[in-house]
């Protein structure tokens, strides 16, 4: 069975959804980023797959190189954020952050 | 020299506020390398205004051209230009505020905080101009992780850091969710350029999936603009971030959003060289996408406003207070015509002086009573009647009463919903734009009630000491503009509109006339 | 300056002067509270004055009675800015085609005169007023401005802005200066309102749209000609909502029966002077609204029978019910305030019936209400500077000990209950004849009758407790009414004995103004029967 472009965006899909998921049910901060990082995988890997059974133009897969160093400015920050979180509360559950409430 | 080069050349040219902002960015950075010590915060703010004015006077410069640069990533027409000018304002304005109350960040140094400032404003100038959906991402990143960190700023304060926390993990999977939209998009149509991808709304030969990847990408905007149900993350990084950035989150970054969310819908009926605003109603209508936003509009004003009934916090209740007004500018969008898009800029511009002035005397609050909280106000009108006079002309604005340019602004967003109710050839019956102006109306109403909690607080309420408030000169300064700004624009609007027509030229001939009321 | 000068800006001058007042006061140091009230009281001055040249100046001059005359006889009558003298158009906001445009008619006048000479003697009525005297006098100034503004205006536009910027100075007005739950009042107040004026706010948006010639869209005078929602409308369905709208819009701030809770609150918490502007001017607009916008813009519904019977009713329902809450209250200042919703029921009843004789008697009771709740409110802050409450079962015997204020206190009180000879009375008595006339709501004008026989009952009741009987020991000390509260109460006791020994001095001012109203309301109506007829 010769693999598709229907393979990759299931698996795109499942990878949101599991990204998803993650995002929801995970209480530390850490746990969340990782959703996210399949979050953004999943696009990633649908952008590559519809450039490369689509049109081969490339600017699909441009993008994927983008969507790739956007994931990590967003890595670094979020850790540098998590991070001062973890000096000010001694913990990362996003549960225990609840200074702000209305 | 080659062709290529000429045109980059060119190109560069076109995006000279830009360059100027990165070059400003730069320099900031320099400065506060150059001087290790206290001095770099007076040196640094004033490089960051520079950079900003001369982006500024460099746009003046422009004419909107409807110029499509950078092999088509981007696209510099009048509401570019618009949008442009009033984030750079906005920037400038908050980079001020923050060197006049320099005690709420005494602990800090300053150089990465206005660079961070330049890079989001940056980010937001090109988003505005967004003609693909990288130069969307990339721009809408560089504007959300710039406002991560700045969000962030105090870093040993808890709440800073909470709300930096919040705001980074709500934007973050907002911002995947998006871009998982928008590969879809990418796929059923093979291009990235935004017009491009509406072709299947256009032919009518939408599919399912086109939906559900064009909601995905309206998360994305929806969280930015802090519509319901991406509002969560507002009021709580309102109140945590220090004020000033919450200045810049109520007004350039909110702007920001609807700047690419009315690009994206202009798109749709997309025709050379202009936007065909006509068309574009028209098939986002067919497919009912006018349905979501009354929904989207009705629900996020009435959230908005019902929730911040219950605040004591100021910064917070101006959080909610921001997020009903994205649902009034919401309405407009379920109308979608010129009327509509002359009412939603003509808002902006007005927004922007008074959400400023709010956040203004929230700044001076928390400068010199080190709170926002209401209690913590009771004595202000004692202390200082000058600010509780221009709080209270700033929130009866924002209520939309004259003789303040809030009056104006909200009158001709209910007089599109009028117009497309009486008005004849429209999609809906007139019961579907009326209960939409009926339900903004009664908003209106309990808006008053929550705003007014903040004036009963400063004037009425019984108190024991007197809160200590001294007004420097450049706060009394600030304060007069934007208060003269806000009834001079209430009783004599003209100008504004004016400003909001040129902004307009781009929407093809008939946006010109249609103006006024 | 010539007469011919000054008209073309006498108008603008009244509404503006104060606002000029303001602006002097806002300059004045704090503490120089002699020059702020000076101010205060010059500026209202200068605007009375103003107020009765331009009476004076309507009444006498038959110049504009001719016109309006002219304008009734003409075949198809219509409000013209002819029939407003003093009238003035200057572009405002061309992009928007808003006008600033003002003109005074015969109701206006004499509404006009009755803020100018309310807003002066109140001004002198809040000396007494020591916290904040330069806050005090600024917005009431403020609000004298937004009062007048909204008597003059003749571009919708410009009545709008000028009826919500009362709003603001009320607000404080009651919030800061007034009694122990003046919070709670002032924010009643201030929201109650406020649903009115955005209800009349979507009603003035849907006139401007459909508007024929867009650039007199805001025009008062041509909006009642066009009549866009009338019968031929495509729209006419709509014309009803409309209606109801402007009619609740006006009827909270009359109040009518089921909007009138604000009103005791408000008139309970606010200070002496502001309950005077309060019911002396604010009620009026409510039915200055419902004459000058309401029934004229939307012709074929104000003069359905549906409506006619239901403004009867409410008119009916709030003359009786307000006497009877009068009749419960131990608090004077609230049964001042609810004898306030009876009488303003009375301006309801005589519009519904749409009798010239009724409606002029609304018109004239407006006026007249105006005259004796201001006298009524100043008679009891009288009695609460000296007692310092205002319980009537506490008092007793005060007639005899101050001999000069009990003579004041029966010309206000007997003025309100309609004893012959004052003003009430013939207000009243046209109002019950005139819309006796009308067949349909005949029995709620003689079920209405029942609200004289109230009224007389809660005064001469309160009257009897706080004036006669034996003086209680707790009183004795009271001095008699100062020159200052002298020089208040006398020009409305003697305007009470005027305008009800010779009523004709008000009643030709407004009396064309009423013909033309009639006749521009009765043509439609005529159409829309003919209209029935040929079967649409």
């Amino acid at each position: 069975m010769a693999i598709g472009l229907e393979h990759y965006l299931v698996v795109g899909a499942v990878l949101f959804a599991l990204g998803l998921v993650c995002c929801m049910a995970r209480r530390t901060a850490i746990g969340i980023l990782i959703g996210i990082e399949l979050i953004l995988n999943a696009a990633n890997i649908n952008l590559i797959a519809f450039d490369r059974f689509g049109t081969g133009r490339f600017d699909g897969q441009i993008f994927a190189v983008f969507v790739i160093i956007l994931a990590a400015c967003e890595a670094a920050i979020a850790l540098a954020i998590i991070i001062g979180m973890f000096m000010n509360f001694g913990t990362i559950d996003t549960d225990v952050a609840d200074k702000l409430e209305g | 020299m080659s062709a290529f080069t000429a045109q980059t050349l060119a190109n560069c040219r076109a995006i000279a506020p830009e360059l100027a902002l990165i070059a400003a960015l730069m320099a900031v950075l320099l400065v506060d390398l150059a001087l290790l010590s206290r001095r770099s915060t007076g040196a640094s703010v004033w490089v960051a205004v520079a950079g900003l004015g001369t982006a500024f006077a460099l746009l003046t410069r422009f004419q909107p051209t409807d110029a499509v640069i950078f092999s088509g990533a981007i696209r510099l027409d009048s509401l570019a230009l618009f949008f442009q000018k009033i984030f750079i304002l906005g920037a400038m304005a908050v980079c001020l505020f923050t060197a006049a109350n320099a005690e709420i960040f005494a602990e800090y140094r300053m150089g990465e905080y206005y660079a961070l400032v330049l890079s989001a404003t940056l980010g937001a100038m090109f988003l505005a101009a967004a003609n693909d959906y990288i130069i969307l991402v990339l721009s809408l990143e560089t504007l959300s992780l710039s406002s991560y960190v700045l969000a962030g700023y105090l870093r040993v304060d808890r709440r800073s850091s909470e709300a930096s926390m919040k705001y980074i993990l709500y934007g973050a999977v907002a911002s995947g969710v998006m871009l998982f939209g928008i590969s879809y998009l990418y796929g059923m149509t093979g291009t990235l350029r935004i017009a491009e991808t509406f072709a299947p709304l256009r032919q009518g030969t939408q599919s399912f999936t086109f939906f559900v990847a064009f909601a995905l990408l309206l998360c994305g905007i929806g969280f930015k603009i802090s519509s319901v149900p991406f509002h969560n993350w507002t009021p709580d990084v309102y109140e945590g971030s220090p004020t000033p950035i919450s200045a810049f989150l109520a007004v350039v970054s909110k702007s920001a959003g609807f700047a690419i969310l009315l690009r994206l819908v202009l798109q749709a009926g997309m025709a050379a060289p202009g936007f065909d605003v006509a068309a574009a109603a028209r098939h986002l209508t067919a497919s009912g996408l006018d349905i979501v936003f009354w929904i989207l509009a009705a629900a996020t004003m009435t959230v908005g406003n019902l929730v911040a009934i219950r605040q004591t916090d100021i910064k917070r209740l101006l959080g909610y207070s921001s997020i009903a007004h994205a649902g009034y500018l919401l309405m407009a969008f379920t109308v979608m015509n010129s009327a509509a898009w002359d009412a939603v800029l003509f808002y902006f511009v007005v927004y922007y002086l008074m959400t400023l002035g709010a956040f203004y005397v929230a700044i001076t609050l928390e400068a010199q009573t080190g709170t926002t909280e209401m209690s913590a106000c009771r004595g202000m009108w004692v202390a200082s009647p000058y600010l509780v006079t221009a709080m209270v002309v700033f929130l009866i604005s924002l209520t939309g009463l004259p003789p303040t340019a809030g009056f104006p602004a909200k009158l001709k967003l209910f007089k599109v919903l009028i117009d497309a109710a009486l008005g004849t050839g429209m999609p809906r019956g007139p019961w579907f734009y009326l209960s939409l102006a009926l339900i903004g109306v009664g908003n209106s109403v309990v808006s008053l009630y929550y705003y007014f909690k903040i004036v009963r607080a400063m004037t009425l309420e019984r108190f024991e000491t007197l809160p200590s408030i001294r007004l420097s000169v450049f706060d009394l300064a600030a304060m007069g503009a934007l208060l003269v700004a806000v009834i001079f624009l209430g009783i004599y609007f003209q100008p504004v509109e004016e400003f909001v027509q040129t902004a307009l030229s781009s929407l093809g001939g008939a946006a010109r006339v249609v103006g006024g009321l | 300056m010539g007469a011919g000068t000054l008209a073309s800006y006498v108008l603008t001058l009244i509404t503006f002067i104060p606002l000029l007042g303001m602006a002097i006061i806002l300059c004045l140091p704090k503490t120089s509270h002699q020059a702020i009230r000076g101010i205060a009281v010059i500026s209202t001055g200068i605007v009375l004055a103003l107020c009765i040249w331009l009476w004076r100046d309507f009444a006498f001059n038959q110049h504009y009675l001719i016109e309006a005359t002219q304008a009734v006889s003409a075949a198809t009558p219509t409000i013209q800015p002819a029939n407003f003298c003093c009238y003035v158009s200057k572009p405002w906001i061309p992009s928007f085609h808003i006008y600033y445009k003002v003109g005074a008619d015969g109701l206006s006048i004499s509404l006009i005169f009755l803020t100018g000479l309310l807003s002066f003697l109140a001004a002198f009525s809040a000396f007494h007023i020591e916290k904040g005297v330069k806050g005090f006098y600024a917005l009431y100034l403020l609000l004298v401005t937004g009062m007048m503004g909204v008597f003059v205006s003749l571009d919708f536009f410009l009545f709008y802005v000028f009826w919500e910027l009362m709003l603001l100075p009320m607000y404080f007005l009651i919030g800061l200066w007034g009694g122990p739950r003046r919070e709670y009042a002032a924010i009643k107040f201030f929201l109650y309102t406020l649903v009115g004026s955005v209800l009349i706010l979507l009603a003035m948006l849907a006139f401007y749209f459909k508007a024929a010639d867009k650039d007199l869209a805001f025009d008062i005078p041509y909006l009642i000609s066009s009549q866009v929602f009338g019968p031929n409308s495509d729209w006419h369905w709509l014309e009803k909502w409309l209606f109801l709208a402007l009619f609740i819009g006006f009827a909270i701030k009359v109040p009518v029966f089921p909007f009138h809770t604000w009103l005791p609150d408000a008139h309970v918490e606010a200070p002496t002077a502001i309950s005077v502007i309060l019911a002396g001017v604010l009620l009026k607009m409510g039915g200055y609204g419902i004459l000058r916008l309401n029934y004229p813009l939307l012709v074929s519904t104000a003069t359905s029978e549906f409506v006619i019977m239901a403004l009867a009713s409410l008119g009916f329902v709030s003359i009786v019910y307000g006497a009877l809450c009068a009749m419960a209250q131990t608090d004077f200042k609230k049964l001042v305030a609810y004898s306030s919703v009876s009488h303003m029921g009375y301006v309801l009843l005589g519009i519904a019936s749409l009798r010239p004789g009724a409606i002029n008697g609304a018109i004239f009771q407006m006026f007249n209400h105006g005259l004796s709740s201001a006298m009524m409110f100043l008679l009891v802050g009288v009695l609460y500077d000296r007692a310092h409450h205002r319980d009537l079962n506490r008092f007793g015997g005060i007639g005899l000990h101050m001999p000069k204020y009990f003579a004041l206190a029966i010309v206000g009180f007997f003025a309100a209950l309609g004893l012959p000879g004052l003003n009430g009375f013939i207000s009243e008595a046209m109002v019950f004849l005139g819309s006796f006339q009308n067949a349909m709501i005949r029995p709620l004008v003689v079920a209405s009758t029942l609200g004289i026989v109230l009224g007389a009952g809660y005064i001469l009741w309160a009257v009897q407790r706080v004036y006669l009987g034996p003086l209680k020991e707790e009183y004795k000390g009271f001095p008699d009414v100062s020159w200052v509260e002298a020089f208040t109460l006398v020009p409305l006791a003697v305007g009470c004995i005027v305008f009800g020994v010779y009523p004709k001095l008000m009643l030709d001012v407004f009396a064309p103004t009423t013909d033309l109203f009639l006749k521009v309301l009765h043509v439609s109506a005529n159409a829309a029967a003919t209209v029935a007829q040929a079967g649409f």
